[in-house]
């Protein structure tokens, strides 16, 4: 029987199955054996990638890579735990107990404190040295440094402390920033540069001034948005309350909610620019109409039941001009009321309401923009007002492109360019049309509309600036309060988009004031702030006033500032004077000393003086004025 | 007759398994304690599970090892219909649901079950049954398609699971028992002409297949993808080197290798038992088949020397192809390591068969009834 043709075909299998785990066993002496012994293992460690840097339009460092240590535990090497556990409390200002627990749960590789400062690995060494914190290691690891602190947070984000973006361009951008390599051979990896289109002044004075009227209205949150009008390329981005990317734990949690794009609110009466102007470019609103206001908006429906609308004043006589200059709410529903629902919906679409802009940063809101399908008899003059619909910040400027554009919408645009390690170009963004919106003469129309709104009886003449003309809308929208579903008695929303000069539009400013707590109309507490912003943005772009004129010449005039001076052990104290304080803050991140910096403006007085040895743990004050 | 003719069990390969199931624990409970603690709060909680799983699948094997031969050719038909009925049970949304992108498991009592280990054996036993009766030498169509028929059923349906990597092993069983049968080498090149092509075809259809295998061809290209399980466990043999770092000593299985208790616990056994250890748990498993095989060798009986043959090869090429994935010889397939990996159905089936390949091995053979006899 042995000799079958199957017990034939079972050796020939067995053979097969034997050169199968010859092979298997080759390949474990290979790994197990000839590998090991070949100090192969250093083949197999993962490359390293350098994070590129954020930096802002004129090349400005937001966010560096760093090299730190990180303290670390091998628990098999511990010999003295209570020790070591009381040494490493004192150095890493941790608690005892904190790592104690680290020390007893694991049993082998276990990370005391990711990312330390130099002075704390200088003393760690020293302890080493002395041959105690046995089994205690040094890994080197990179860390995300953001030298401007809390200057334009939301817009770049933040790390995890494995250089993973977890917010802003830091999560967008995170492939391009620190890209996975793909050469083995290759052990170390740079990752792209990454332009924004904020400019760093501009962000210096919008949030400057974010934070003036933040505390002086006592808000829940402010946010100011600069576009460059012509580009929809975003200056200044301002989001109170803001956050310290270096360290995310001391912020409160709903500092980083990054408003501008994920806060969607009725928008009131900045609203009615585009309701106006779309029932204006549909030709079923001319520029001579005109409507009477007597406090109210009233309408028959033709099932015999009426609609009424109540304003706050009478405006009498208006024309569209009047509406958008009073901020007439009856003007305004009245005008609505031969736009078909449709279109007046078409419209307001075009201007990207109701879907997200596409800014490349993480959780932007669509807002709300319901289909006319769904609309009330209410909907038409309550949209046209302002109310029914919910925008973000990031929405209404974007929409504001068409008006100051001749009628073109632009996408915004936040990230400028990227640029390789080696300083080559990759790609580069700029100004993005979408679609046209509005005709030129409506666009310009608007926007002469919205100039008499900051001259007298306009309700944004606290915007006014002497010299310019402005074109401005105010807004002041009551909040829906979530509890019980009607609007509340104190919670408003007030906000004012200024759009000038208004014969060239460059700059588009909106400024929204969520919950001030002492006066609420958009034109009295968000007008001065527009005013003062757009003042030093004047100066600093050097936009033309009347009758000033306007010298160029050929060249560039190049100004550097000097780079912030470092502080060290053993070497002299540097000449702070009249260092401005944004160059100051960077020093705050030097744990070797006890910096403390006094008053807003620039250094005038410094102790220790210029030239002062300076040891560790040293006080240094810096008055600023 | 057959009373009279019995003997007792392989007394070798029932010390085999008796060490497999131990090392197959041990090395369990370490590969896993780590994670269990990290998941649920309990280091023991994969150990406890393994260990009613042992016992369920003890007594299954016991049943399995004590039923007469020809109860298990009668029942033959009814396990096929079982294990296609619950393959089915798979497609039926309340009773399963896809976990990791895959409907392999059906939810019953709160226990999950993966069927297609079922249907492993299944189409073992079917074969052998199937084939023995219709003798293939004589009438080659009525015997070969009924069987190639059914089988590309079963592989049909585990495809649609999207389970390739079973899909390819109990096709690999299957030709191997039509191999042994005596079938014509004809009929395999016939069958090659359309399987290789269709089975590329399926291959590359799937986005994670071909992410796999450009992980397995050059793990580097994305070492913190698709390539990390391998890259980890690769690193982990390395680590392990001759002698290992000792049971529970190891460090990958602390977060650096994923699945360390399933997939990939032969990249904890090389880790924490070197070279040694692990050529010791492949010798093992080639004792299995040196039993096996000799049973299928010895046996008169075609029904047993098929079976035995199907039996032992599934569990050992089973084993080479885990092996094979954690050193990198293959690409990553969800195949798990017989007698180690945790997971219940996989382990209860086993269990069975072994229970039935100890049963064969009791069963008189013309060797051993010579040399008795003297």
């Amino acid at each position: 029987m042995r000799s079958t043709k199957s017990n034939r075909r079972l050796r020939l299998f067995i053979i097969f199955f034997t050169i199968l785990f010859l092979v298997l066993i080759g390949r474990l002496v290979q790994l197990m054996i000839i590998v090991p012994s070949s100090a192969g293992r250093e083949s197999l460690s993962f490359p390293t990638v350098e994070r590129g840097s954020i930096l802002d339009r004129h090349g400005r460092l937001l966010a560096i890579t760093t090299k730190l240590d990180s303290v670390a535990a091998w628990i098999p090497d511990v010999d003295q735990p209570e020790e070591t556990t009381r040494i490493l409390a004192e150095i890493l200002d941790m608690k005892e107990k904190t790592i104690k627990s680290k020390l007893s749960r694991h049993n082998g590789f276990v990370y005391i404190k990711r990312l330390v400062s130099p002075s704390v690995v200088e003393r760690i060494r020293e302890y080493k040295e002395k041959g105690k914190l046995k089994g205690i290691n040094l890994i080197p690891e990179y860390g995300r440094s953001y030298p401007e602190q809390e200057l334009a947070s939301h817009v770049i984000g933040y790390v995890s402390v494995d250089n993973i973006g977890l917010a802003g361009i830091e999560y967008t951008y995170n492939q391009i920033l620190s890209p996975q390599p793909i050469a083995k051979e290759k052990t170390k990896v740079y990752g792209n540069q990454v332009f924004l289109t904020i400019d760093v002044n501009v962000q210096y004075i919008v949030e400057e001034e974010a934070l003036k009227a933040y505390r002086k209205n006592n808000a829940k949150s402010v946010m100011v948005l600069v576009m460059d009008a012509k580009s929809g390329e975003i200056l200044g981005y301002s989001s109170i309350p803001n956050f310290n990317p270096n360290d995310i734990s001391l912020s409160d949690k709903s500092a980083l909610d990054n408003r501008p794009i994920s806060f969607t609110y009725e928008p009131g009466s900045v609203f009615k620019i585009f309701s106006i102007s779309s029932m204006l470019q549909s030709r079923t609103l001319s520029m001579d109409d005109h409507f009477y206001c007597n406090g109210f908006y009233e309408k028959k429906l033709p099932n015999g039941k009426t609609i009424k609308i109540k304003d706050l004043s009478i405006h009498g006589d208006v024309t569209p001009q009047r509406i958008l200059q009073l901020s007439c709410n009856v003007g305004a529903a009245y005008a609505s009321d031969r736009i078909d629902k449709e279109v007046f919906y078409s419209m307001l679409t075009k201007y990207g309401f109701g879907k997200t802009t596409g800014i490349p940063l993480p959780g932007e809101s669509a807002g709300i923009l319901r289909k006319p399908d769904r609309w009330s008899a209410r909907s038409k003059p309550t949209i046209a007002m302002g109310q029914e619909i919910a925008v973000s910040a990031i929405q209404i400027v974007s929409a504001a492109t068409a008006i100051a554009n001749g009628g073109v919408l632009l996408k915004p645009i936040i990230v400028k360019k990227i640029v390789s390690p080696n300083g080559k170009l990759i790609k580069e963004y700029g100004r993005e049309p979408i679609r046209e919106v509005l005709s030129p003469e409506v666009a310009k129309e608007t926007l002469e509309m919205m100039k008499t709104a900051t001259l007298d009886h306009g309700t944004a003449r606290r915007a006014r600036i002497e010299g310019i003309d402005i074109s401005a809308k105010t807004g002041t929208a009551q909040v829906l309060d979530r509890k019980t579903g009607k609007y509340s008695k104190d919670h408003f929303i007030s906000s004012i988009i200024g759009i000038f000069p208004t014969e060239e539009p460059k700059l588009i400013i909106y400024v929204v004031i969520d919950y001030p707590k002492y006066e609420k109309y958009g034109g009295i507490i968000a007008s001065p702030v527009l005013k003062t912003i757009a003042k030093r943005l004047i100066t600093y772009f050097a936009i033309p006033l009347k009758g000033e004129k306007v010298y160029e010449k050929p060249s560039k005039i190049k100004v550097t500032i000097p780079a912030t001076k470092e502080l060290k052990a053993g070497s002299p104290m540097p000449d702070f004077i009249n260092f401005p304080k944004r160059k100051l803050l960077p020093l705050l991140k030097n744990t070797d000393f006890n910096i403390r910096i006094r008053g807003e403006g620039y250094v005038y007085r410094q102790e220790p003086k210029a030239g002062t040895r300076l040891k560790k743990g040293m006080n240094i004050y810096l008055y600023l004025k | 007759m057959e009373r009279i003719n019995r003997k007792p069990a392989d007394l070798v390969l029932i010390v085999d398994l008796v060490l497999l199931l131990g090392i197959g624990v041990v090395v369990l409970f370490s590969a896993s304690a780590y994670y269990a603690e990290r998941v649920t709060g309990n280091p023991y909680f994969y150990l406890k599970r393994q260990i009613v799983w042992i016992v369920i699948g003890l007594f299954v094997g016991i049943i399995a090892s004590l039923t007469p031969l020809d109860l298990l050719r009668r029942i033959t038909p009814m396990v096929v219909f079982l294990s296609l009925s619950l393959l089915l049970m798979t497609f039926i949304p309340g009773l399963s649901r896809p976990v990791l992108g895959a409907r392999r498991w059906i939810f019953i009592f709160g226990q999950s079950f993966e069927p297609s280990e079922l249907v492993k054996f299944a189409v073992v036993l079917y074969l052998a049954y199937i084939l023995d009766k219709k003798k293939v030498d004589i009438d080659p169509v009525n015997t070969i398609l009924p069987p190639a028929v059914l089988v590309s059923l079963f592989l049909a349906l585990i495809y649609l699971q999207n389970d390739f990597s079973t899909a390819f092993f109990i096709l690999f069983i299957a030709v191997a028992m039509f191999f042994i049968a005596e079938v014509k080498i004809l009929y395999f090149m016939m069958l090659g002409v359309v399987v290789v092509p269709l089975g590329i075809l399926l291959l590359f259809t799937r986005e994670h297949r071909v992410k796999r295998l450009i992980a397995f061809l050059d793990p580097m290209s994305d070492p913190a993808g698709t390539g990390y399980q391998v890259i980890a466990a690769r690193s982990a043999l390395i680590n392990g080197g001759i002698l290992g770092k000792g049971l529970s000593l190891g460090e990958k299985k602390m977060g650096g290798l994923p699945e360390a208790h399933s997939d990939f616990i032969f990249a904890v056994i090389g880790e924490e038992m070197g070279f040694i250890g692990a050529i010791a748990i492949i010798s093992l498993f080639l004792v299995v088949a040196w039993r096996g095989y000799t049973i299928a060798y010895r046996a008169e009986d075609k029904f047993i020397k098929y079976l035995a043959f199907g039996i032992s090869t599934l569990i050992v090429f089973q084993a080479f192809l885990n092996m094979a994935v954690v050193t990198g010889l293959v690409p990553a397939t969800g195949i798990t390591l017989p007698y180690f990996s945790s997971g219940g159905s996989s382990l209860v089936v086993t269990l069975l068969m072994t229970g039935v390949l100890l049963r064969l091995s009791r069963e008189a053979d013309g060797a051993d009834r010579r040399k008795a006899y003297g």
